[in-house]
Protein backbone atom coordinates (compact mmCIF):
# COMPACT_ATOMS: atom_id res chain seq x y z
CA UNK A 1 0.00 0.00 0.00
CA UNK A 2 1.17 3.29 -0.85
CA UNK A 3 2.46 6.12 2.25
CA UNK A 4 0.08 8.69 0.80
CA UNK A 5 -2.93 6.37 1.06
CA UNK A 6 -2.32 4.38 4.41
CA UNK A 7 -4.21 7.84 6.29
CA UNK A 8 -7.24 7.57 3.86
CA UNK A 9 -7.30 3.62 4.43
CA UNK A 10 -6.79 3.73 8.42
CA UNK A 11 -9.69 6.29 8.16
CA UNK A 12 -11.62 4.32 6.01
CA UNK A 13 -11.10 1.33 8.28
CA UNK A 14 -11.89 3.01 11.54
CA UNK A 15 -15.30 4.54 9.93
CA UNK A 16 -16.10 0.86 9.08
CA UNK A 17 -15.14 -0.29 12.46
CA UNK A 18 -17.32 2.52 14.05
CA UNK A 19 -20.44 2.01 11.93
CA UNK A 20 -20.17 -2.20 12.84
CA UNK A 21 -20.07 -1.49 16.43
CA UNK A 22 -22.38 1.58 16.66
CA UNK A 23 -25.11 -0.40 18.09
CA UNK A 24 -22.64 -0.78 21.37
CA UNK A 25 -22.04 3.52 21.58
CA UNK A 26 -25.88 3.38 21.61
CA UNK A 27 -27.04 5.13 24.75
CA UNK A 28 -23.64 4.46 26.30
CA UNK A 29 -23.08 7.71 28.48
CA UNK A 30 -27.06 6.75 30.26
CA UNK A 31 -25.60 3.25 30.60
CA UNK A 32 -22.43 4.24 31.94
CA UNK A 33 -23.85 6.57 34.25
CA UNK A 34 -25.83 3.87 35.45
CA UNK A 35 -23.41 1.73 36.02
CA UNK A 36 -20.93 4.07 37.79
CA UNK A 37 -23.73 4.81 39.98
CA UNK A 38 -24.53 1.59 40.66
CA UNK A 39 -21.12 1.02 42.32
CA UNK A 40 -21.78 3.52 44.83
CA UNK A 41 -21.07 1.95 48.49
CA UNK A 42 -24.57 1.83 49.83
CA UNK A 43 -25.78 2.34 53.86
CA UNK A 44 -26.17 -1.40 54.16
CA UNK A 45 -22.58 -1.22 55.42
CA UNK A 46 -22.62 0.94 57.52
CA UNK A 47 -25.67 -0.94 59.48
CA UNK A 48 -23.46 -3.96 59.08
CA UNK A 49 -21.06 -2.07 60.69
CA UNK A 50 -22.90 -0.48 63.84
CA UNK A 51 -24.20 -4.37 64.22
CA UNK A 52 -20.43 -5.13 64.52
CA UNK A 53 -20.50 -3.28 68.20
CA UNK A 54 -21.09 -4.81 71.42
CA UNK A 55 -24.48 -4.52 72.51
CA UNK A 56 -23.54 -2.75 76.31
CA UNK A 57 -21.82 0.59 76.68
CA UNK A 58 -19.24 -1.07 78.62
CA UNK A 59 -18.02 -3.77 76.51
CA UNK A 60 -18.49 -1.07 73.79
CA UNK A 61 -15.53 0.95 75.69
CA UNK A 62 -13.55 -2.36 75.80
CA UNK A 63 -14.10 -2.95 72.27
CA UNK A 64 -12.56 0.51 71.44
CA UNK A 65 -10.42 0.29 74.25
CA UNK A 66 -8.89 -2.93 72.24
CA UNK A 67 -9.42 -1.63 68.77
CA UNK A 68 -7.29 1.58 70.08
CA UNK A 69 -4.36 -0.25 71.64
CA UNK A 70 -3.98 -2.45 68.69
CA UNK A 71 -3.98 -0.08 66.15
CA UNK A 72 -1.16 1.72 68.10
CA UNK A 73 0.98 -1.22 68.32
CA UNK A 74 0.36 -2.39 64.26
CA UNK A 75 1.52 1.71 63.72
CA UNK A 76 4.08 2.03 65.62
CA UNK A 77 5.28 -1.27 63.86
CA UNK A 78 4.88 0.51 60.06
CA UNK A 79 6.50 3.01 60.72
CA UNK A 80 9.43 1.42 62.03
CA UNK A 81 9.44 -1.16 59.33
CA UNK A 82 9.46 2.00 56.66
CA UNK A 83 11.74 3.78 58.75
CA UNK A 84 13.90 0.44 58.42
CA UNK A 85 13.15 0.42 54.58
CA UNK A 86 13.13 3.70 53.14
CA UNK A 87 16.67 6.03 53.55
CA UNK A 88 15.94 9.35 55.08
CA UNK A 89 16.66 10.92 51.64
CA UNK A 90 14.03 8.98 49.71
CA UNK A 91 12.22 12.42 49.45
CA UNK A 92 14.77 13.99 47.26
CA UNK A 93 14.47 10.91 45.26
CA UNK A 94 10.58 10.98 44.43
CA UNK A 95 9.79 14.57 43.43
CA UNK A 96 6.21 15.51 43.71
CA UNK A 97 4.61 16.74 41.11
CA UNK A 98 2.14 19.31 40.25
CA UNK A 99 0.23 17.56 38.68
CA UNK A 100 0.72 14.71 40.46
CA UNK A 101 -1.35 16.45 43.41
CA UNK A 102 -3.56 18.83 42.11
CA UNK A 103 -5.75 18.26 38.76
CA UNK A 104 -6.70 14.42 38.97
CA UNK A 105 -8.96 13.22 36.55
CA UNK A 106 -11.34 10.35 36.55
CA UNK A 107 -10.82 8.72 32.79
CA UNK A 108 -12.93 6.26 31.28
CA UNK A 109 -11.59 4.00 28.79
CA UNK A 110 -14.62 2.28 26.63
CA UNK A 111 -13.98 -0.72 24.41
CA UNK A 112 -17.14 -2.24 22.69
CA UNK A 113 -15.89 -6.46 22.19
CA UNK A 114 -18.83 -8.00 22.31
CA UNK A 115 -17.95 -11.89 23.19
CA UNK A 116 -14.63 -11.44 24.23
CA UNK A 117 -13.25 -13.17 27.29
CA UNK A 118 -10.90 -10.81 28.86
CA UNK A 119 -10.20 -6.59 28.01
CA UNK A 120 -7.69 -4.70 29.63
CA UNK A 121 -5.95 -1.33 28.30
CA UNK A 122 -2.27 -0.61 28.81
CA UNK A 123 -0.63 2.43 28.75
CA UNK A 124 2.63 4.60 29.69
CA UNK A 125 0.02 5.32 32.35
CA UNK A 126 0.52 2.35 34.23
CA UNK A 127 3.90 1.10 32.99
CA UNK A 128 2.57 -0.64 30.01
CA UNK A 129 0.89 -3.35 32.48
CA UNK A 130 -3.00 -4.78 31.92
CA UNK A 131 -5.74 -2.53 33.97
CA UNK A 132 -8.86 -4.65 33.32
CA UNK A 133 -11.58 -3.75 32.23
CA UNK A 134 -15.02 -4.55 32.96
CA UNK A 135 -18.25 -5.51 31.36
CA UNK A 136 -20.68 -5.84 34.63
CA UNK A 137 -23.96 -6.23 32.38
CA UNK A 138 -22.83 -8.39 29.78
CA UNK A 139 -23.39 -5.48 26.79
CA UNK A 140 -20.05 -6.21 24.98
CA UNK A 141 -19.01 -3.11 26.44
CA UNK A 142 -16.30 -2.77 28.65
CA UNK A 143 -15.28 -0.34 30.66
CA UNK A 144 -12.64 0.82 33.35
CA UNK A 145 -12.47 4.28 35.31
CA UNK A 146 -8.93 5.08 36.26
CA UNK A 147 -7.72 8.37 37.81
CA UNK A 148 -4.83 10.29 35.91
CA UNK A 149 -3.33 13.52 36.17
CA UNK A 150 -3.29 15.98 33.73
CA UNK A 151 -1.24 14.95 30.45
CA UNK A 152 -0.62 13.45 27.14
CA UNK A 153 -1.17 9.72 27.38
CA UNK A 154 -0.77 6.75 24.86
CA UNK A 155 -2.43 3.89 25.02
CA UNK A 156 -3.69 0.17 23.52
CA UNK A 157 -6.80 -1.85 24.47
CA UNK A 158 -5.70 -5.94 24.66
CA UNK A 159 -8.73 -8.21 23.60
CA UNK A 160 -8.09 -11.77 24.54
CA UNK A 161 -4.56 -11.13 24.08
CA UNK A 162 -4.41 -9.35 21.10
CA UNK A 163 -3.64 -5.47 21.08
CA UNK A 164 -5.76 -2.87 19.22
CA UNK A 165 -4.39 0.23 19.25
CA UNK A 166 -7.10 2.45 17.56
CA UNK A 167 -9.57 3.75 20.25
CA UNK A 168 -12.47 5.62 17.83
CA UNK A 169 -12.38 7.63 20.99
CA UNK A 170 -8.95 8.92 20.78
CA UNK A 171 -7.38 12.54 19.91
CA UNK A 172 -4.82 10.83 18.18
CA UNK A 173 -3.18 7.81 16.68
CA UNK A 174 1.08 7.31 16.43
CA UNK A 175 3.27 4.50 15.22
CA UNK A 176 5.05 2.32 18.20
CA UNK A 177 6.98 -0.96 17.30
CA UNK A 178 5.21 -1.04 13.80
CA UNK A 179 1.41 -0.56 15.70
CA UNK A 180 -0.38 1.96 16.43
CA UNK A 181 -1.26 3.55 19.99
CA UNK A 182 -3.85 5.52 20.62
CA UNK A 183 -3.62 9.06 22.22
CA UNK A 184 -5.60 10.65 24.39
CA UNK A 185 -4.95 14.41 26.28
CA UNK A 186 -6.38 14.01 29.91
CA UNK A 187 -7.20 17.88 30.95
CA UNK A 188 -8.42 19.51 28.67
CA UNK A 189 -10.16 23.29 29.42
CA UNK A 190 -12.78 22.23 27.10
CA UNK A 191 -14.16 19.50 29.35
CA UNK A 192 -12.20 16.97 26.86
CA UNK A 193 -11.19 13.35 29.21
CA UNK B 1 -18.90 -9.21 66.25
CA UNK B 2 -16.33 -7.53 68.21
CA UNK B 3 -13.84 -10.51 67.04
CA UNK B 4 -14.39 -9.51 63.32
CA UNK B 5 -14.45 -6.17 63.83
CA UNK B 6 -10.76 -6.19 65.52
CA UNK B 7 -9.51 -8.52 62.56
CA UNK B 8 -10.65 -5.83 60.23
CA UNK B 9 -8.78 -3.18 61.84
CA UNK B 10 -5.81 -5.80 61.92
CA UNK B 11 -6.26 -6.26 58.51
CA UNK B 12 -6.70 -2.64 57.63
CA UNK B 13 -3.36 -1.61 59.64
CA UNK B 14 -1.17 -4.54 58.38
CA UNK B 15 -1.93 -3.54 54.65
CA UNK B 16 -1.14 0.19 55.67
CA UNK B 17 2.16 -1.05 57.14
CA UNK B 18 3.15 -3.13 54.04
CA UNK B 19 2.36 0.05 52.14
CA UNK B 20 4.63 1.97 53.65
CA UNK B 21 7.34 -0.50 53.72
CA UNK B 22 6.71 -1.18 49.91
CA UNK B 23 7.93 1.76 48.49
CA UNK B 24 11.35 0.80 45.75
CA UNK B 25 14.50 2.34 46.82
CA UNK B 26 17.61 3.01 45.32
CA UNK B 27 19.29 0.38 47.11
CA UNK B 28 16.41 -2.04 45.89
CA UNK B 29 17.37 -0.90 42.41
CA UNK B 30 21.08 -1.32 43.15
CA UNK B 31 20.38 -4.94 44.21
CA UNK B 32 18.15 -5.98 41.02
CA UNK B 33 21.05 -4.19 39.31
CA UNK B 34 23.86 -6.76 40.85
CA UNK B 35 21.40 -9.76 39.95
CA UNK B 36 20.81 -8.84 36.38
CA UNK B 37 24.77 -7.43 35.34
CA UNK B 38 27.12 -8.26 37.93
CA UNK B 39 30.04 -6.39 35.83
CA UNK B 40 28.23 -3.58 34.85
CA UNK B 41 26.31 -2.56 37.74
CA UNK B 42 28.52 -0.07 39.52
CA UNK B 43 28.87 1.97 36.44
CA UNK B 44 25.33 1.83 35.95
CA UNK B 45 24.00 2.71 39.21
CA UNK B 46 26.51 5.45 39.47
CA UNK B 47 24.31 6.90 36.57
CA UNK B 48 21.11 5.96 37.95
CA UNK B 49 22.03 7.43 41.25
CA UNK B 50 22.76 10.62 40.09
CA UNK B 51 19.38 10.30 37.60
CA UNK B 52 17.18 9.65 41.06
CA UNK B 53 18.62 12.59 43.05
CA UNK B 54 17.81 14.95 40.13
CA UNK B 55 14.27 13.44 39.54
CA UNK B 56 15.36 12.43 36.04
CA UNK B 57 14.51 8.46 37.09
CA UNK B 58 12.27 7.02 39.91
CA UNK B 59 13.16 4.32 41.60
CA UNK B 60 10.16 2.59 41.27
CA UNK B 61 9.46 2.54 37.28
CA UNK B 62 13.37 1.83 37.26
CA UNK B 63 12.90 -1.32 39.35
CA UNK B 64 10.40 -2.27 37.25
CA UNK B 65 12.32 -1.95 34.03
CA UNK B 66 15.15 -4.00 35.34
CA UNK B 67 13.01 -6.93 37.00
CA UNK B 68 11.20 -6.96 33.56
CA UNK B 69 14.72 -7.38 31.74
CA UNK B 70 15.68 -10.31 34.33
CA UNK B 71 12.45 -12.17 33.12
CA UNK B 72 12.75 -11.15 29.54
CA UNK B 73 14.12 -13.96 27.32
CA UNK B 74 17.31 -11.93 25.24
CA UNK B 75 20.55 -11.96 25.10
CA UNK B 76 22.29 -10.45 27.93
CA UNK B 77 24.40 -7.93 26.31
CA UNK B 78 20.88 -6.44 24.70
CA UNK B 79 19.93 -6.31 28.32
CA UNK B 80 22.66 -4.84 29.54
CA UNK B 81 22.27 -2.76 26.33
CA UNK B 82 18.90 -0.97 27.33
CA UNK B 83 20.61 -0.28 30.84
CA UNK B 84 23.78 1.34 29.76
CA UNK B 85 21.84 3.41 27.07
CA UNK B 86 19.52 4.86 29.53
CA UNK B 87 22.68 5.76 32.24
CA UNK B 88 24.65 7.01 29.35
CA UNK B 89 21.53 9.47 28.75
CA UNK B 90 21.65 10.68 32.08
CA UNK B 91 25.22 11.12 32.32
CA UNK B 92 24.96 13.20 29.16
CA UNK B 93 22.46 15.42 31.14
CA UNK B 94 19.20 14.33 29.52
CA UNK B 95 16.06 13.45 30.59
CA UNK B 96 15.39 9.55 30.12
CA UNK B 97 11.34 8.97 30.61
CA UNK B 98 10.96 8.45 27.02
CA UNK B 99 13.69 5.99 27.04
CA UNK B 100 11.97 3.99 29.65
CA UNK B 101 8.70 4.33 28.92
CA UNK B 102 9.81 2.94 24.84
CA UNK B 103 11.40 0.18 26.71
CA UNK B 104 9.10 -0.77 28.88
CA UNK B 105 6.29 -0.86 25.91
CA UNK B 106 8.69 -3.01 23.52
CA UNK B 107 8.64 -5.68 26.41
CA UNK B 108 4.92 -5.48 26.89
CA UNK B 109 4.51 -6.06 23.52
CA UNK B 110 7.07 -8.74 23.36
CA UNK B 111 9.23 -7.56 20.69
CA UNK B 112 12.96 -8.17 20.49
CA UNK B 113 15.23 -6.43 23.01
CA UNK B 114 17.82 -6.08 19.92
CA UNK B 115 15.32 -4.39 17.69
CA UNK B 116 14.23 -1.82 21.16
CA UNK B 117 17.98 -0.90 21.25
CA UNK B 118 18.86 -0.27 18.07
CA UNK B 119 15.35 0.15 15.40
CA UNK B 120 14.58 -0.73 12.32
CA UNK B 121 15.97 1.52 9.42
CA UNK B 122 12.54 0.55 7.33
CA UNK B 123 9.97 2.94 5.82
CA UNK B 124 8.42 3.38 7.88
CA UNK B 125 11.48 3.41 10.55
CA UNK B 126 10.96 1.95 14.41
CA UNK B 127 13.16 3.94 16.22
CA UNK B 128 15.06 2.10 18.95
CA UNK B 129 17.04 3.74 22.00
CA UNK B 130 19.74 4.48 20.63
CA UNK B 131 18.11 7.08 17.80
CA UNK B 132 15.85 8.71 20.48
CA UNK B 133 18.77 9.03 22.57
CA UNK B 134 20.30 11.14 19.51
CA UNK B 135 16.75 12.83 19.05
CA UNK B 136 16.90 13.83 22.83
CA UNK B 137 20.92 15.36 22.50
CA UNK B 138 20.06 17.32 19.24
CA UNK B 139 16.75 18.76 20.65
CA UNK B 140 18.78 19.80 23.59
CA UNK B 141 21.58 21.40 21.58
CA UNK B 142 19.02 23.28 18.86
CA UNK B 143 17.57 24.63 22.38
CA UNK B 144 21.12 25.60 23.43
CA UNK B 145 21.87 27.17 20.21
CA UNK B 146 18.31 29.17 20.64
CA UNK B 147 19.50 30.39 23.66
CA UNK B 148 17.43 28.60 25.99
CA UNK B 149 18.63 27.12 28.74
CA UNK B 150 18.27 25.00 31.92
CA UNK B 151 21.21 26.31 33.93
CA UNK B 152 21.22 30.08 35.03
CA UNK B 153 21.61 32.74 32.82
CA UNK B 154 25.24 33.14 31.40
CA UNK B 155 26.25 36.05 29.60
CA UNK B 156 24.11 36.17 26.40
CA UNK B 157 21.53 38.76 26.66
CA UNK B 158 19.32 36.15 24.72
CA UNK B 159 19.57 33.45 27.26
CA UNK B 160 16.52 31.79 28.69
CA UNK B 161 16.87 30.25 31.76
CA UNK B 162 14.64 27.28 32.95
CA UNK B 163 14.27 25.01 35.85
CA UNK B 164 15.91 21.94 35.02
CA UNK B 165 12.19 20.34 35.11
CA UNK B 166 10.76 22.59 32.42
CA UNK B 167 13.90 21.92 30.22
CA UNK B 168 13.78 18.56 30.59
CA UNK B 169 10.07 18.74 29.61
CA UNK B 170 10.78 20.75 26.35
CA UNK B 171 13.55 18.24 25.10
CA UNK B 172 11.80 14.95 25.93
CA UNK B 173 7.58 16.76 24.12
CA UNK B 174 9.71 17.62 21.28
CA UNK B 175 12.28 14.84 20.80
CA UNK B 176 9.15 12.33 21.25
CA UNK B 177 7.01 14.24 18.86
CA UNK B 178 9.67 14.04 15.97
CA UNK B 179 10.24 10.48 16.52
CA UNK B 180 6.63 9.84 16.39
CA UNK B 181 6.74 11.59 13.14
CA UNK B 182 9.82 9.67 11.77
CA UNK B 183 7.52 6.85 12.69
CA UNK B 184 4.86 7.35 11.12
CA UNK B 185 6.82 7.18 7.72
CA UNK B 186 6.59 11.14 6.65
CA UNK B 187 9.92 12.87 4.76
CA UNK B 188 12.44 14.53 7.27
CA UNK B 189 12.75 16.99 4.54
CA UNK B 190 9.62 18.55 5.81
CA UNK B 191 10.13 20.90 7.87
CA UNK B 192 7.28 22.96 8.00
CA UNK B 193 5.41 19.22 8.64
CA UNK B 194 7.84 18.93 11.69
CA UNK B 195 7.42 21.99 12.85
CA UNK B 196 3.57 22.13 12.77
CA UNK B 197 3.61 18.23 14.85
CA UNK B 198 6.14 20.02 17.48
CA UNK B 199 3.68 22.77 17.66
CA UNK B 200 0.46 20.77 18.25
CA UNK B 201 2.65 18.59 20.74
CA UNK B 202 3.29 21.90 22.54
CA UNK B 203 0.44 24.06 22.53
CA UNK B 204 -2.13 20.91 23.43
CA UNK B 205 0.34 20.49 26.80
CA UNK B 206 0.22 23.95 27.26
CA UNK B 207 -3.33 24.36 26.96
CA UNK B 208 -4.05 21.60 29.63
CA UNK B 209 -5.95 22.72 32.85
CA UNK B 210 -2.76 21.61 35.09
CA UNK B 211 -0.15 22.42 31.63
CA UNK B 212 2.45 19.77 31.56
CA UNK B 213 4.01 22.44 29.39
CA UNK B 214 4.17 26.08 30.73
CA UNK B 215 2.43 28.11 27.89
CA UNK B 216 5.54 30.80 28.18
CA UNK B 217 8.37 27.62 27.61
CA UNK B 218 5.66 26.42 24.10
CA UNK B 219 5.84 29.77 23.28
CA UNK B 220 9.24 30.41 23.55
CA UNK B 221 10.34 27.31 21.29
CA UNK B 222 8.01 28.17 18.68
CA UNK B 223 9.41 31.41 18.74
CA UNK B 224 12.91 30.80 18.17
CA UNK B 225 12.95 27.27 16.80
CA UNK B 226 12.23 26.94 12.83
CA UNK B 227 11.39 24.48 10.56
CA UNK B 228 15.06 23.74 9.25
CA UNK B 229 16.17 23.28 12.92
CA UNK B 230 13.83 20.63 13.30
CA UNK B 231 14.91 18.94 9.87
CA UNK B 232 18.54 19.24 11.18
CA UNK B 233 17.95 17.73 14.33
CA UNK B 234 16.06 14.64 12.39
CA UNK B 235 18.35 14.04 9.75
CA UNK B 236 21.17 13.39 12.52
CA UNK B 237 19.24 10.14 13.17
CA UNK B 238 20.48 8.97 9.42
CA UNK B 239 23.61 10.46 10.00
Amino acid sequence: MRVDNLDQALSEALHQEVREEAYCIDRLEERVVAEIEGRTPRRGVVDSLRRMLAPTRGARIGQFATIGVTAVVFLTLGMFLASRVTPSHQATLTPVTASAVDGQNQVLFVMPAPGAHSVSVVGNFNGWEATPLADENGDGIWTANISLPDGRYEYAFVVDGRWWGQDPLADGYVHSFGEYNSVRYVGQAGGGA
Amino acid sequence: MRRGLIVLCIGLLLATSLVLSAEPTASDVRQALVALTPAHADEIMNAFSVGFAQGRLQPESTLRLINRLIEYEAEQSDKEGILITIAQTLQDDLPTAMLVEKAEEGMARSVPLSLILNGVKGQPPILGLTERKYLLSATRDTLYSKGIFSTPPGTKAVAQSLSVVRFDTLVNEIADSLADYVESGKSPLEGHLLYQQVSDRLTDLADLKVPVVQPGDAQLVLERVTPADLTTVVQRIYE
